[in-house]
């Protein structure tokens, strides 16, 4: 169940992550803005602009795909409500947001399942990364078309270092906000989608629709707990109770961002986050040897430094496991597993 | 299907809350509990300084934690202490080492007996979508990274096993 709802919200997710991309002031159309600045405006429209539209979005796996439809409401600046439409297993989901906790309400269960976004997410407030997503990446503005009705200017982002298009947004001329949305993976396939079928932008919406509460009849519960991230890292791994490992090498342009561990069902486990600034893996590591039971698409092999490793795609996301010495060593990101295999051949534990 | 619904205070929460973190509580007063401290900001610094000494007190047990903390939460329990016992109260309390002494010794050698022998085969392996979901949530910072709320917003996969699977 947990494959299939994991499918599910990530498929949301690039919904809403559209929207959070989205864009800067309403301050009329652009006139020759260099991508840099585009992109810029595009990170922070939704703390300015309020719409509501209807967004598709298709995550791309090895063997299918998977669609989601969900009607979006955005109050500025930190409002959101989430109504699935499709899949039909989801339709009736509610999601309502204040960007600092949300309510997921599950109609089928009766339960409103409560989450800490500024617990859960440390890093929801950072600004994207603009310094390293240029030094990393080409920001190449394109030709004007149009998405939902509206004029858009295309923004290409392409790796410095491979000449390989990982992203492509489609930024609206007026409002900044992002109306469509591609990622790539390493050998030019597309990853994901997200797209507004329509959009309109309004100056305000009743506080009412994003009001937290719990209906008569549903049962709040506490939502997921995740380890806190820090970015010192070697204090973290000098209280570990097995010693952390870490790449000798990286791919051109990454480096380590921050580390977090947790321990679930007895199995402590130290995850370090790896970004380029646009691309993202983490390398987790756990003292059980153990390679994670993989669900839905049965895992293919690979070798990893001479380790029989085993890999998949889930949710858009590479996954890839293997173990070493008494170390269980699982990467996942949005790098391809391949490149993943190179990183983890240079672990030596 | 008629549901039990509470009425929750500060006094009842923090009476509450050592249960509550452990996850003792039915339902319903976890639900209570859980909202009464979203809104009562003297009652969520409560609720964060015992999650903290949980804490403090797990890392300062080490492997052994579950036993000792067994511990803890009954003696916590204790201090909270009601009223002054009367005297029937003191000659049970009296009769009571050696009435349940080596009862509550051996209980307590079975748990620790089966808690060193889960923690010596530990026999579950996480899940691929346990680390997906981990990835996921730590990078929801970047705005380019959608599947963020892939993990953010999860549910069933929350409160339950599902993250933990038999080999």
């Amino acid at each position: 169940m947990s494959f299939r709802l994991s499918g599910l919200f990530s498929r949301c997710a690039i919904i809403v992550a559209a929207l959070m991309a989205a864009a800067a002031p309403a301050f009329g159309a652009s006139t020759a803005l260099d991508g840099l600045s585009l992109l810029t405006q595009a990170v922070a429209a939704d703390d300015r602009v309020s719409f509501s539209g209807t967004v598709t979005s298709v995550v791309y796996d090895r063997e299918s795909a998977n669609a989601t439809v969900v009607r979006i409401d955005h109050l500025a600046p930190h409002s959101w409500r989430l109504w699935f439409v499709a899949p039909a297993d989801a339709y009736g989901r509610l999601i309502l947001s204040n960007e600092s906790v949300a309510y997921q309400y599950e109609p089928k269960t009766g339960k409103v399942f409560s989450n800490d976004w500024g617990l859960l997410a440390p890093g929801i407030d950072a600004a994207l990364d603009l310094g390293r997503v240029q030094q990393n990446y080409a920001i190449q503005v394109g030709a004007e078309t149009s998405v939902a009705g509206h004029k858009v200017l295309t923004l290409s982002l392409v790796s410095n270092f491979s000449d390989a298009l990982v992203q492509r947004l489609w930024i609206d001329e007026v409002t900044k906000v992002v109306l469509q949305r591609e990622a790539y993976h390493a050998d030019g396939t597309i990853a994901s989608k997200t797209t507004f079928d329509n959009i309109k932008y309004v100056k305000s919406l009743p506080e009412e629709l994003f009001r937290l509460t719990v209906p008569a009849g549903m049962t709040l519960v506490r939502g997921a707990a995740y380890g806190k991230s820090t970015t010192d890292v070697a204090t973290l791994a000098a209280n570990a109770k097995f010693k952390v490992v870490a790449p000798k090498s990286l791919p051109n342009g990454f480096s380590l961002q921050k580390a977090s561990t947790e321990t679930r069902d007895g199995v402590e486990t130290v995850q370090l986050i790896y970004s380029d600034g646009l691309r993202t893996f983490s390398l987790f590591e756990n003292a059980t040897a153990r390679l994670p039971k993989f669900e839905g698409a049965a895992p293919k092999s690979i070798s990893v430094g001479g380790q029989a490793g085993q890999y998949a795609l889930l949710s858009g996301q590479s996954i890839l496991s293997w173990n070493a010495g008494k170390l269980n060593l699982t990467m996942v990101g949005d790098v391809g597993p391949k490149e993943l295999a190179r990183i983890g051949a240079a672990l030596r534990p | 299907m008629q549901r039990q619904t509470y009425i929750m205070t500060c006094d009842l929460c923090r009476e509450l809350l050592t249960d509550y973190i452990h996850g003792e509580l039915d339902a319903a007063r976890d639900a209570a509990i859980h909202g009464h401290i979203q809104s009562c900001v003297d009652c969520r610094n409560e609720w964060q300084a015992e999650v903290e000494l949980t804490e403090s007190i797990r890392s300062a047990m080490g492997e052994e934690r579950e036993l000792p903390m067994a511990v803890v939460v009954g003696v916590r329990h204790a201090m909270r202490g009601q009223a002054a016992p009367g005297m029937l109260e003191k000659l049970r309390a009296a009769l009571r080492p050696a009435i349940l002494g080596p009862a509550a010794a051996a209980v307590l050698l079975v748990i620790g007996i089966v808690r060193y022998d889960q923690a010596q085969h530990a026999t579950s392996a996480l899940s691929s979508s346990y680390f997906v979901r981990q990835h996921v949530a730590q990078t929801i910072g970047s705005p380019s990274n959608d599947r963020a709320w892939d993990a953010y917003l999860l549910t069933s996969a929350n409160a339950n096993t599902a993250d933990v699977v038999s080999p």
